[in-house]
């Protein structure tokens, strides 16, 4: 008799009311935000990267250096061709990569944006590293979370397996 | 019948909220205690969510699923420890108000926990433009920790399904208790990928501690007062069964001794967890009352014909060793304010109210004990109450042949017409309860006047 019929689920209602709420709140007002990324897939010719990760740094994220120094043309065979990944969200912030193919060969990735804030651009700096060696290694997108950045390893894997497609 | 106490206005209804507080002042700081708990948990949550994370709808769905996740495995922690038999707690709420927030929010809980895997597959779904079921696959696939996170999630959800009121009158305390029992697999089996998977532990080594403490407390209190300390009792008090005796209605005595028993300070009305220590008790604990005031290191147990266990109590044998954890209860003789008090038994229910009639009439108050069976062969103790020189007034027969019930407002005044001045105590099975209570407060008993307890733990 002191259990009131229905309470726990009217419980579990306003619960739920009151996280939605403290969701609202945190990111009430945000505009819908879509970083000036390069265009997913777009292949661009190595050395040219270095605007379009321009563009991301507003984000706020760790300078996306582009290390190609290979020309950007020179026959199909050879050729180092640098293609940009799809932007995929994480709950921390996007992440997006590009993959330099030298032929048929992924010799590179770069992090052109990755999550900031205080905690997740640290996880970010340790572990993006890491997964660009593990693609280089593994030569594709199937590679190993790195333990305590499973979201941008995630991002990252998607982000990889994109510019693989794109470059065809 | 017509009803003689003309109907007080219920100027009492204008009071109870504050009486209640008045009353249970460790209730109201143990809720205020869990809602701390909850809003540090969102502050936590909150500063480890950067506001850049609502920018796509997949990324508030996600953080929301987390936001759910982790208050629920704060309130996972919470329930353990509310039917933990912490003794604080106990003291400030009873046991019985525990076991039922433990109910409201195990609902609260399981449903929480359903909810933050809805929300991650979705808000995982929608970062990833996947469908959700192959996005279940990733997450489960990709993420550590996560198959046995399912296992555990599995765990709660049957815990919850067979508490629920629809499946649990269908199932016998002994399959539900065992049920219940797993529980503590299941939130092992979850508490991996919190840590190891939780967005905002991974980057954070205080939170990782924190939350890895949080949950070693909670195991720590629960060993010390559901393990070790009743195992420390069962080896001091040594108590054993020492007679069996049959009591009309089919109800049984057990008396159990044990050197210091006495030492525990149980009073009348109050219960204990008796757990028999032979082949078909083992396995669960059940909350039986004292049914006599206690004296020395005698105790004495009268348990109904409910259950197969309880029905099974008639065959135990004298020298049977006893697990007793308690006693508990705030369902006692220092309750009542009036000098004039009113006891309503019926079914088991009349074991605690004989205990309590007798400590009530030694310490000098006016006790009318209303007895409440189907039928004359029903009223165990009866004999005992008849004999204790007190107002003992039996009431029999089914509902269905009165035509009525006597218990109810328009008849309770009758039998007793000095109801409204009198301290009401009423224990018993639930719908009589509530009918007790209803008309004890319609006849302008006071709320804080009308004392009731309920046993089941289930």
């Amino acid at each position: 008799m002191t259990a009131r019929r229905w309470r726990g689920t009217f419980v579990y209602l306003g619960a739920l009311a009151g996280l939605a709420a403290v969701a609202v709140a945190r990111f009430g007002g945000l505009p819908v935000d879509q970083a000036a990324a390069p265009v997913p897939g777009s292949t661009v010719p190595a050395g040219d990267t270095g605007g379009a990760a321009g563009g991301s740094g507003s984000q706020g994220t760790p300078d996306p250096s582009t290390s190609p120094s290979n020309p950007g043309t020179g026959s199909p065979d050879t050729s180092t061709v640098t293609v940009a990944g799809d932007v995929a969200q994480t709950p921390y912030g996007p992440v997006q990569v590009t993959v330099t193919f030298t032929g048929t060969r992924i010799a590179d990735v770069q992090t052109v944006q990755a999550p900031s804030g205080p905690e997740s651009s640290q996880i970010a700096a340790r572990s993006t590293p890491i997964l660009a060696q593990e693609v280089v290694d593994a030569q594709s997108a199937r590679i190993d979370t790195v333990s305590g950045a499973t979201y941008t390893s995630e991002g990252y894997r998607e982000s990889v397996q994109s510019a693989i497609d794109a470059r065809g | 019948m017509s009803t003689i106490t003309p109907p007080r206005a219920p100027s009492a209804t204008g009071q109870p909220g504050r009486s209640v507080a008045l009353n249970h002042p460790g209730g109201l700081l143990l809720r205020i205690l869990l809602v701390v708990t909850v809003v540090a948990v969102a502050v936590f949550w909150w500063t480890g969510t950067p506001p850049t994370t609502g920018g796509s709808p997949g990324g508030a769905v996600t953080a929301l699923g987390e936001l759910t996740g982790l208050v629920a495995s704060v309130l996972v922690c919470a329930q353990v420890l509310l039917t933990g038999r912490v003794p604080w707690f106990e003291r400030a709420v009873g046991l019985d108000r525990l076991v039922s927030w433990h109910r409201t929010l195990g609902t609260s809980v399981v449903l929480l926990v359903l909810t933050h895997v809805l929300l991650m597959i979705l808000g995982g779904a929608l970062l990833s433009a996947r469908a959700l079921w192959p996005e279940a696959v990733t997450i489960v696939t990709t993420q550590p920790e996560m198959l046995s996170a399912v296992l555990g999630t599995a765990v709660f959800v049957l815990v919850g399904v067979t508490s629920a009121r629809l499946l649990r009158q269908h199932l016998s305390y002994e399959l539900w208790f065992v049920v219940h029992l797993s529980v503590y697999v299941g939130i092992y089996l979850t508490f991996g990928h919190q840590i190891a998977a939780g967005a905002h532990f991974v980057g954070s080594p205080v939170a990782r501690v924190v939350w890895v403490l949080l949950y070693a407390v909670t195991a720590a209190a629960l060993l010390t007062w559901r393990v070790i300390l009743p195992l420390v009792d069962v080896v001091r008090h040594a108590p054993r069964v020492t007679a069996v005796l049959p009591e009309a209605g089919g109800m049984t005595s057990v008396w159990v001794s044990g050197s210091g028993l006495g030492d525990l300070g149980a009073r009348a009305g109050q219960f204990f967890l008796v757990r028999f220590l032979v082949r078909g008790h083992l396995v669960s604990a059940h909350p039986y009352s004292l049914s006599v005031a206690p004296a020395g290191d005698h105790l004495r147990f009268t348990v109904g014909a409910l259950g197969d266990h309880s029905s099974a109590v008639a065959r135990l044998r004298p020298g049977t060793r006893v697990l007793l954890e308690g006693p508990f209860g705030r369902f006692t003789a220092a309750r009542a304010r009036r000098p004039g008090v009113l006891l309503v038994g019926g079914g088991a229910g009349v074991g605690p109210v004989r205990a309590l009639a007798e400590e009530l009439r030694l310490r000098g108050h006016d006790v009318v004990v209303v007895h409440r069976a189907r039928s004359a062969a029903g009223l165990g103790l009866g004999n005992e109450l008849a004999a204790a020189g007190i107002d003992y007034r039996p009431v029999v027969g089914h509902r269905s042949e009165l035509g009525y019930d006597p218990l109810d407002t328009g008849h309770l005044p009758a039998l007793v017409p000095d109801l409204a001045r009198r301290d009401v105590f009423v224990c018993g099975p639930p719908g009589m309860v509530a009918t007790v209570v209803r008309a004890a407060r319609a006849a302008g008993v006071p709320r804080s006047a009308v004392h009731h307890e309920e046993l089941s733990l289930s």
